[in-house]
């Protein structure tokens, strides 16, 4: 114990100073825009999830009624209930955002949650997207610190770190000082949950994780916000979170220290053009292309793609399971699969993802002929990349690359793309167009609003 | 299914088939006095700051009881108060072996799973029976590896086997048991962090993991998919939280139903760590004899090695507590509070003793040396040898704690530290006998579970 509480301030402090002195004026246009644009692709998402299984399953599970909206459903929950069912509705088809470099989910944690506590506390729209941006750059930045660590305990990094996230994007709406919300880290540090097992047999916990994490970040502020004594070295300390949740990492926490107000972590934020695994898509591009071109499925020999050595315990292996996917929501993560069906369908959105898309032979049968070669100079995770190498039947060879993920950092998905891909999402959910237009226009002058209430022309 | 059996599928069919009726009499007693102790604290705690900011926080307005307290909440709210006011003075009760607070986990969770269910006593009884027995069961499997790995043993322990308990009152199906226990895997959750500035997370843990486990029993309901291998899968609750050991499952599965581990639960005589009491007693018994405190120049203990990094160090931070909470894991502290005041109830660990000079000077004359034989955590021992100016040295030994298998506490006993309590929150000392009453009619599973009718009584 070296630290002198008067004068030495803890990493929860330095970081939440930053956050508490944030207002709408002080956040650059860019990093308001990528916070809008993350609005919209989870409001869209939301609406697409709307009548499946596991959203009427958590809408029937919460029992608490209350005035908070979640996007799509009739019934009116109490804040954490809309955190809750909203988080899981943005995550389920593992189709929203992600982050380049330290792969994780950000806006499926935060906007949920500051949106609910907009709506139960009545905050004007500025506060709210000063809440997001908050939120999204405070899980962008702790994910940075200790990359990967997580994954190897056997942690899902959405659940843990969003905890923290979905805290500081409440605490900041709120207007939490900086006390407060370092204590509200501490405390959602906490109920930061979320182990792996749903790898082995593809249950949905995966799913639950975003919006678990969303409601107890909003509990924590809470929590902070009444005056409960949470512990300020919750990042650092021997017992804090790092230690606990990533114990073969050293944590690197100038990524909470350094560059804040001046380097926006959160404006790398990529969008997902397709409704699987993040690194697949450079190859769906790929397949895509040649589905174009015209090439004769059944003049294929074999495909083999060089791939990063990263993907292959998640994306590859066991590839007798990956080319015969058993749900459509588990050949979200067969590369085969996804590469296969964007062959053929030219796309790679909701509706390529059903289960009974999974028992379609032809696409199966392309699927078998794919394998990988590791290419140990892949830049994974540091730059995602595509390629594929067909052997036809007639002995000629087709080559195909993608030097990185359309959607991310060197290649963005413009306004339109995103309006597009939410127009897209708003008709899979069956909502009519001009419900879609309504809550494509209330995501995007948000900051302007003087309050969130247009979410409730959102329900049902 | 034609896969093997799963460790919580064995829990599960065990827990859809016992009959209420099946409990066995130490199991129905043991449960009956934990509903007695817990109750109690939870009285005692409600107006405490911690109480007052978990009361304020967890505003939400429902029909579920919250012991003591006029108003009633939601819920998940009625069970996070109830939970954090129960451990909040570390007074509830313990386990030997590992040590998980059941008490405060399973008690909250059950009453307020029996309100929203309107369940009858006798699904509560068999709910209560089922949660403590998982959670020592899961105790004895974790040892010391889910402390060690940095996290609370309450908390993530507590999430499992409260999730049982509910599901069990509930009725729920052998396949809805295993998606809770698969769910509540993911919400399983608490970093140990508090012990760095007695910040009072650890106090919310129990509270949080109650509130969680309700969560996912509805969500097994609903039929939302858990990880059916949450305990043993290579991603499982164990490989995440408890990485340093090779699980046994034999000691979650065997016997079930036959022998029950809960009833050999221990009850805290005073309300401090728990390893630290055998130690009390010493002192209690030192000063009863009627030494000469003024002559005591040194007091030294012999301690097991597991308990030094919480109890002892560091050393002179321990002599001198910051708070009245920080005071409950000195035990130099707790030591000189016995042999002034031949206690260490409620009234010694306030703010006014933790500045009592007297009580920080005896306090600083406490030192240990570690007995590497000690049997520690198979049994928690007590030793205190004080050497006076004289040069003469006076020892007493505790050979085990006390209210734990070897010595337990009466009924009476349990009475007594009720009335003590419900004194100390400056209520009458006659609700005693209601709770007492509720205690047992809830175990004899007689009529519906009725909170409502206790507050009345708490509140004449």
């Amino acid at each position: 114990m070296t630290r002198n509480p008067a004068r030495d301030l803890t990493i929860s402090q330095k970081f939440c100073a930053f956050l508490a002195g944030l207002d709408i004026g002080s956040i650059p246009a860019a990093a308001r825009e990528v916070a809008i644009r993350d609005l919209v692709d989870m409001a869209g998402l939301c609406v697409s999830a709307r009548r499946e299984d596991y959203v009427r399953q958590i809408v029937a599970a919460w029992d608490s009624d209350g005035p908070c909206t979640a996007i799509g459903q009739e019934r009116a929950l109490d804040a954490a209930g809309a955190a809750t069912v909203n988080g899981v509705a943005t995550h389920g088809e593992d189709f929203d955002d992600t982050l380049e470099g330290a792969p994780i989910r950000v806006g499926a944690m935060v906007i949920p949650s500051v949106l609910a506590a907009s709506e139960r506390f009545g905050l004007p729209g500025s506060r709210a997207l000063t809440g997001i941006v908050a939120g999204l750059e405070a899980v962008c930045r702790l994910n940075r610190v200790a990359p990967g660590h997580m994954h190897r305990a056997g942690f899902h990094p959405v659940g843990i770190i969003g905890a923290l996230g979905s805290a500081a994007g409440v605490g900041t709406a709120l207007g939490l000082d900086r006390d407060r919300l370092a204590m509200a880290l501490g405390i959602a540090s906490s109920m930061a949950s979320g182990i792996l097992e749903y790898l082995t047999d593809g249950a949905w916990t995966k799913r639950l994780h975003p919006g678990w994490a969303a409601q107890s970040g909003l509990k924590a502020a809470l929590i902070a916000r009444a005056g409960f004594f949470g512990p300020l070295t919750a990042l650092e300390g021997h017992h804090g979170l790092y230690r606990s949740f990533a114990p073969t990492g050293a944590p690197d926490f100038s990524y909470l220290t350094d560059g804040l107000g001046e380097e926006w972590h959160m404006e790398k934020i990529a969008f997902k053009p397709y409704a699987c695994g993040t690194m697949i898509h450079p190859y769906i591009d790929c397949m895509i292309e040649l589905g174009r071109e015209g090439v004769d499925a059944e003049a294929i020999g074999s495909i083999v793609c060089e791939t990063g050595e990263g993907l292959v315990h998640r994306l590859w292996e066991p590839l007798a399971d990956k080319h015969a996917p058993p749900s459509g929501y588990a050949a979200k993560f067969s590369m085969p699969f996804c590469m296969a069906v964007g062959f053929f369908d030219g796309d790679a959105g909701l509706a390529q993802f059903t289960d009974a898309r999974t028992r379609d032979e032809t696409v199966l049968r392309l699927a078998r002929k794919i394998s990988y070669v590791i290419d140990p100079e892949n830049e994974y995770p540091m730059n995602y990349t595509g390629h594929v190498r067909l052997e036809m039947a007639d002995g000629s060879v087709i080559e195909r690359r993608r030097p990185h993920l359309r959607g991310g950092a060197r290649e963005p998905l413009t306004r339109e793309h995103i309006a597009a891909k939410f127009r897209a999402n708003v008709a899979h959910g069956g909502w009519e167009p001009e419900r879609g237009e309504a809550l494509l226009a209330f995501c995007q002058t948000l900051g302007d609003a003087d309050d969130v209430s247009g979410l409730a022309t959102c329900r049902g | 299914m034609s896969e093997p059996r799963s460790v919580s599928d064995t829990l599960a069919e065990w827990i859809a088939s016992l009959d209420p009726a099946d409990l066995t009499d130490g199991a129905r007693a043991a449960a009956a006095g934990t509903i007695l102790d817990t109750i109690g604290l939870i009285v005692a705690a409600l107006d405490t700051d911690y109480g007052q900011a978990v009361r304020r926080a967890f505003a939400d307005p429902g029909d579920a009881t919250v012991f003591g307290l006029g108003e009633a909440r939601a819920t998940g709210a009625a069970a996070v108060i109830n939970g954090t006011c129960g451990h909040g003075e570390d007074f509830d009760n313990t386990f030997e072996g590992c040590p998980v607070h059941s008490g405060v986990v399973v008690v909250p969770a059950l009453a307020a799973a029996g309100e929203e269910f309107g369940l009858a006593n006798a699904q509560v009884a068999k709910g209560i029976a089922v949660g403590m027995e998982v959670m020592c069961r899961l105790g004895l499997v974790a040892g010391k590896s889910v402390h060690s790995a940095g996290f609370h043993p309450t908390a993530i322990l507590g999430t499992m086997g409260a999730a049982a308990g509910v599901a069990a009152a509930m009725g729920q199906s052998p396949a809805q048991i295993r998606d809770t226990l698969g769910v509540a895997g993911s919400m399983a959750s608490g970093i140990i962090e508090y012990l760095a500035d007695g910040s009072w997370t650890k106090r919310m843990h129990a509270g949080w993991s109650a509130h969680s486990a309700i969560r996912a029993a509805k969500m097994g309901a609903a039929g939302f998919s858990g990880p059916r291998t949450v305990f043993e899968g290579t991603h499982g609750l164990f490989s995440a939280f408890g990485p340093s050991i090779e699980p046994e499952f034999g000691l979650l599965t065997r016997d079930l139903g036959k022998r029950w581990e809960m009833a050999a639960i221990a009850y805290k005589p005073y309300a401090c760590g728990t390893m630290t009491q055998p130690y009390i007693d010493c002192a209690v018994r030192l000063a009863r004899s009627g030494i000469d405190i003024a002559a005591i120049e040194e007091i030294t203990c012999e301690v097991g090695e597991g308990t030094v990094h919480r109890l002892w160090e560091p050393l002179s931070e321990k002599r001198r507590p910051t708070t009245p909470y920080s005071a409950k894991f000195s035990t130099p502290y707790c030591i000189a509070v016995a042999l002034l005041f031949e206690d260490a109830g409620l009234a010694e660990f306030i703010e006014a003793r933790v500045r009592d000079p007297r009580v920080l000077e005896l306090a600083g004359k406490v030192g240990y040396v570690v007995d590497p034989d000690n049997e520690y955590p198979a049994n928690y021992t007590g030793h205190v040898g004080l050497r006076m100016s004289d040069g003469s040295v006076i020892e007493e030994r505790q050979p085990c704690m006390r209210g734990g298998a070897r010595e337990p506490l009466s009924r009476d006993d349990l009475k007594s530290k009720c009335a003590a309590n419900l004194a100390f929150a400056g209520r009458s000392r006659s609700g005693v006998a209601a709770i007492d009453a509720f205690a047992d009619r809830v175990m004899a599973g007689e009529g519906p579970f009725d909170a409502k009718s206790l507050n009345r009584q708490l509140a004449a």
